[in-house]
């Protein structure tokens, strides 16, 4: 990560890609969908945290039972969602919420899905 | 991280952009408004030329500095100056599923479950809905995603609305929230984006 950091960003006339810009301009699919699009993004933010990517050796990660990174990612869901809070919201202001969410779905000839309120 | 020759030389090619190709905007009022105050409009292509002096002249009339207040009422966010403040992307219709490993439509479960995991990120000062579910009415989706961020975070929110009348809903939730306008007003919660649809497109 020190290193990461210590490198910068990379501004060159590649990254700033005006002319690229320039031709596609409106064509959302040819900026966002470009390859030059996805090889910087995974060059300068694709950065997956210390907890999730193996940094060890082969051997230690055998040793640590070769959980694969969807396992570690899920584990360390799990450890911060155990010590969620959520705001301490009074039932009286929940249910003007639902009132308002409820008549606004009402006046779009909707209906607004149980799950929701099941707080 | 960035040098300040390279800061001058990212704000010049915006510049450049803004002037020479512009920005495609689906919208006639604001391109009037732009219009009025010197953009270059092509109203039979929609897009607006912003000239420098415009985009400098506007920026002078931004606050200097923005104080955003938790649930709590505890100011945790200050825009000015070089503070940054970190946020999650507000709406990716598809997610990768860490049980099935496959790309999947967002639901509803997956927003609550990220808003929660978010609100215990320390580096993560404001929250977003963090995905567009696709198992909610579409006409209803912005609200329904502002009052689920509402519900489960205690963090200053990033919120958006697709519509006039979803602005209006979410600013009444709010209010409730807050314990009236006066007091929503007092210590303010949640910032409104406006974002591009696309790159240089306003939809």
């Amino acid at each position: 990560m020190i290193h990461r950091l210590i490198n910068g960003i990379t501004v060159t006339e590649e990254t700033l890609a005006v002319d690229f810009i320039k031709e596609n301009k409106f064509n959302a699919a040819g900026i966002l969908g470009s390859g030059l699009t996805l090889d910087w993004f995974r060059k300068e933010l694709f950065v997956p945290s210390k907890d999730i990517i193996g940094r060890t050796s082969y051997t230690q990660y055998v040793e640590n039972g070769s959980r694969e990174i969807f396992i570690r990612a899920r584990e360390k869901k799990g450890q911060i969602l155990n010590t969620y809070k959520a705001p301490a919201i009074d039932i009286h202001t929940l249910d003007e919420m639902k009132r308002i969410l409820t008549e606004y779905a009402n006046k779009k000839g909707e209906e607004i899905p149980e799950f929701i309120f099941n707080y | 991280m960035l040098r300040q020759e390279d800061v001058e030389r990212i704000i010049s090619a915006a510049y450049d952009l803004l002037a020479t190709t512009g920005v495609k905007i689906l919208h006639a009022e604001a391109l009037q408004i732009l219009g009025d105050h010197g953009a270059a409009v092509d109203l039979s292509n929609q897009v607006a030329a912003i000239p420098q002096e415009l985009i400098e002249k506007s920026l002078k009339t931004v606050p200097a500095s923005l104080k955003f207040y938790n649930f709590q009422g505890d100011e945790t966010v200050r825009v000015e100056g070089d503070t940054v403040n970190f946020v999650l992307d507000s709406a990716p219709v598809f997610l990768l599923d860490s049980e099935t490993k496959k790309i999947r439509n967002a639901n509803t479960r997956d927003m609550v479950e990220i808003i929660k995991l978010a609100d215990n990120l320390e580096h993560v000062s404001c929250m977003t809905a963090c995905v567009v579910p696709d198992d909610v009415p579409i006409s209803l989706c912005d609200v329904i995603r502002f009052h689920q961020t509402l519900i489960y975070s205690n963090k200053p929110v990033f919120g958006g609305a697709f519509s006039i009348d979803g602005l209006l809903a979410e600013i009444e939730l709010l209010s409730v929230l807050a314990g009236g306008k006066a007091e929503m007003k007092k210590r303010p919660r949640v910032f409104m984006a406006a974002n591009p649809s696309a790159p240089l497109m306003w939809t």
